[in-house]
């Protein structure tokens, strides 16, 4: 094979590989993990069955790159905001929970599928604590929380505090845009910010 | 429906066995994967006799989720004598509620679980998480009457905010098993619930 002909066959690779990713990200959020078929994945990719596993060992390989790509916009998201404002302004603080929220609200039903993995497939487990990890990492960083820094509360770490604040914009985000779908993301950014704000010592600008 | 039923006492034994093996085959084989079959035949009975009881599989674990939200929010009315400090009542309250969740841990895997796929255990999670906020609400507004908590502290976002970051956390270290200390994780969280209401 010539080098252009392997170059091509690349490319059109990467493509489907791509194309299979995008597809599962769409089954899994509707069907969750334990449901969703190969075969689902691969029409709505349009190959075939034995395309599939030219890239991919098994249903469990492509769910956990589609997590990991979920975490790493995530990250992304929360590291964009981690660049407005100052690290102890209010600017700051909304800018994070806007990327948090916005990232959880807009993949509701992936999230959903992500965790429910999570609980259900213990081999999936680690990935579902490295992803999280690197998101409040981001938060942490975000907020100025490094090691020795001053603590942003009374008796509570940097990364403790991160911690924390994660879990509440992850509870919260659940509740609101999940399970009992009542609150608008800019509404929830509102709410949220100010009690980050109190916890960090943040006043309003 | 089977709860309209009046039980004789073998009946009463009979579906207390149904509940025990529920509740191990949830914790053991998770929500979705568990079957009636599981059931019976961990407590002995015919699928049939099942039926007596209860009408399904997802009636059977409701009466289970409420008994164990019960104990586990249940615990945040307990009054400790001599305890009005709010940064006293309010580590007291986090401690006894990570402590019941960790009790309950396994469960509590099955819970969350249900709760992404079934919107009926949704429902009643939804609900009995909005009483237990509103007794929150009542604590918290008392303290606000008094002075203890400042004017500026909504009260209403806090409960919510506070009770999911409780929540959450408790899931996190104790379902998922980042393993972690109950002191620390009682310093933590109540560490949060301080500074946010301003107290301690």
């Amino acid at each position: 094979m010539s080098e252009a002909g392997a170059g091509a066959k690349g490319g059109r690779s990467e493509r489907t590989r791509a194309a299979l990713v995008t597809a599962a990200s769409g089954i899994f959020a509707e069907r969750r993990f334990l449901d969703a078929r190969i075969n689902d994945i691969t029409d709505a990719a349009g190959v075939s069955v034995g395309t599939f596993y030219n890239h991919f060992e098994s249903k469990e390989t492509l769910f956990a790159e589609v997590a990991a790509a979920a975490f790493a916009e995530l990250r992304g998201a929360l590291e964009g905001a981690a660049g407005q404002g100052r690290d102890d302004s209010w600017q700051r603080v909304e800018a994070l929970i806007g990327a948090y929220l916005e990232e959880l609200a807009g993949k509701a039903a992936l999230w959903a599928a992500v965790e429910e993995a999570a609980l259900a497939v213990p081999e999936l487990r680690g990935l579902f604590w490295e992803g999280r990890r690197s998101c409040v990492e981001a938060v942490a960083r975000g907020l100025g929380g490094r090691p020795g820094k001053k603590a942003p509360a009374e008796g509570i770490g940097p990364e403790a505090a991160a911690f924390a604040l994660a879990a509440m914009a992850e509870q919260c985000g659940a509740q609101w845009f999940l399970f009992e779908p009542t609150r608008s993301v800019d509404d929830g950014v509102d709410r949220l910010t100010r009690i980050w704000a109190r916890v960090l010592g943040v006043a309003r600008g | 429906m089977a709860e309209d039923r009046l039980l004789t006492r073998q009946g009463l034994r009979t579906r207390g066995q149904l509940l025990r093996a529920g509740r191990k085959a949830l914790e053991d084989r998770g929500y979705n994967a568990t079957r009636i079959q599981d059931i019976t035949d961990a407590a002995g009975v015919s699928v049939g006799t099942f039926y007596t009881y209860f009408d399904s599989k997802e009636e059977l674990f409701r009466n289970l989720l409420i008994a164990v939200e019960d104990e586990v929010y249940g615990e945040l009315a307990d009054r400790r004598a001599g305890a009005d400090d709010p940064a006293v009542r309010i580590g007291e309250a986090n401690r006894l509620y990570l402590e019941a969740f960790r009790r309950n841990a396994r469960f509590w895997a099955a819970i969350a679980e249900s709760a992404l796929s079934d919107e009926e255990s949704r429902r009643v999670l939804t609900e009995r998480r909005r009483y237990y906020r509103s007794r929150t609400i009542r604590a918290l507004s008392r303290w606000q009457e008094r002075g203890v908590i400042g004017t500026e502290v909504e009260i209403e976002a806090a409960a919510e905010a506070l009770g999911a970051m409780t929540e959450r956390c408790a899931y996190l270290w104790f379902v998922f098993g980042e393993p972690i200390e109950l002191e620390t994780a009682v310093d933590q969280v109540t560490a949060i619930w301080l500074a946010t209401l301003g107290v301690g």
